[in-house]
């Protein structure tokens, strides 16, 4: 998983081949029509060949070829609300470029005096550990 | 004839090999170089990082990096590349138009918001274009060619203002990794003072004990828990001693 932006646009391109995925899915098994009077409308696969053929290009049944169409809608308009989530999930919407640069040296600063008071502290328990260490090692063992 | 180097066909590898000095790029080479290249800045100190190295042996002069190109371009796989790999405006693109307009640019001062909603309109606007698409197509007249086009011009416009707004995102990411940060040496710190004192208050109570002269098995228990060491209970006396000696 990539930052936000990546994952936008990762999504954006999903989004392309799924529109892609549906104009050949509907190019493919989309019911025939007759154009002029004289067209005949190919009946029942005569052949082996011919009804491999239909399965593979030839129109689906109307009820499963309408279900498939809406679920490809579906998962279409399911992307594209994907995205718009993504977008509004953006890192610093609110921000702009000079609160950016006011925040960082703010924090720069902070961090700053943050790290003198954390080597403070480290210096106070060595002075601890130090005291500790004598008295443990004033401590003798009985002969 | 054909069909006996079919199956060489099949095999060969997809990319062409590695240009043949790729062998030559070994750790005890690779220290070699560095080495050298330590000994130029130390004698030389006018030499920078950028100064080649002369009279290279063979099997380290790959290892030297080429100079930038000087005009700051190049080409890869057919397309021209920059140096400062800055984004194209679109002026400068004569096959895609800017579909938004913005208030502010990136570098300006405007905040982001107008951003999330020209995307949002962008996303939008690609959905009802395929609808569209697929409409014309099925009604089969001539616009769809255009709808393409018009589709491809808004992923390409989606695409670009995704990439302009990566450096907002790392001045965010950055933010955010600072503050992570001071977070945590705030805490180590706040940890630090925690331990020391109770540290402090075990000592003093070492102190007090010594002080208030109670029975030596007392003190025994306050000091194993002290030093964290087992001693036997007769010989509380003899730390007591050096406890007070410690203290006063």
């Amino acid at each position: 998983m990539g930052d936000k932006l990546t994952q936008i646009q990762e999504a954006v391109d999903d989004l392309a081949n799924q529109m892609v995925a549906c104009l050949y899915y509907l190019n493919r098994h989309h019911d025939w029509q007759t154009l002029s009077p004289n067209d005949v409308i190919r009946g029942q696969s005569k052949n082996e060949f011919e009804t491999a053929y239909d399965k593979e290009f030839g129109p689906r049944n109307p009820v499963a070829f309408k279900a498939a169409q809406k679920e490809l809608a579906k998962d279409l308009v399911i992307k594209e609300q994907q995205i718009e989530y993504l977008i509004s999930h953006l890192p610093g919407l609110a921000n702009n470029e000079e609160k950016q640069e006011e925040a960082i040296r703010r924090l720069e600063a902070e961090l700053v005096i943050e790290e003198e008071k954390r080597k403070e502290a480290v210096k106070e328990r060595e002075v601890v550990l130090d005291k500790l260490d004598t008295i443990i090692r004033g401590i003798k063992r009985p002969r | 004839m054909a069909d006996q180097e079919a199956p060489f066909e099949v095999n060969a590898p997809q990319y062409p090999p590695p240009p043949y000095f790729w062998k030559t790029f070994t750790t005890e080479n690779v220290a070699k170089y560095e080495e050298l290249r330590k000994k130029q800045t130390d004698s030389d100190t006018q030499a920078s990082e950028a100064t080649p190295l002369l009279n290279l042996p063979t099997e380290l002069r790959f290892i030297q990096r080429p100079p930038p190109p000087a005009d700051g371009a190049w080409k890869n796989f057919e397309m021209n590349m920059t140096l400062e790999g800055k984004l194209k405006t679109f002026d400068e693109m004569d096959d895609v138009e800017q579909l938004y307009s913005l208030p502010s640019t990136p570098t300006g001062d405007g905040p982001y918001v107008d951003r999330e909603l020209t995307l949002k309109k962008i996303a939008k606007s690609l959905l009802l274009n395929f609808l569209e698409l697929v409409g014309s197509m099925g009604m089969g007249n001539d616009n769809s060619m255009n709808k393409v086009i018009d589709l491809n011009m808004l992923f390409f416009n989606m695409h670009y203002l995704l990439n302009e707004y990566r450096p907002h995102q790392a001045r965010e990411s950055l933010i955010e990794m600072m503050e992570d940060q001071l977070e945590r040496s705030k805490a180590e710190t706040a940890c630090i003072y925690k331990v020391k004192r109770e540290v402090e208050s075990v000592l003093e109570g070492l102190g007090k004990a010594g002080l208030e002269e109670i029975d030596d098995t007392m003190a025994v228990d306050v000091a194993a828990t002290a030093e964290n060491t087992k001693l036997d209970e007769e010989d509380g006396q003899d730390i007591w001693d050096e406890l007070y000696r410690e203290f006063n």
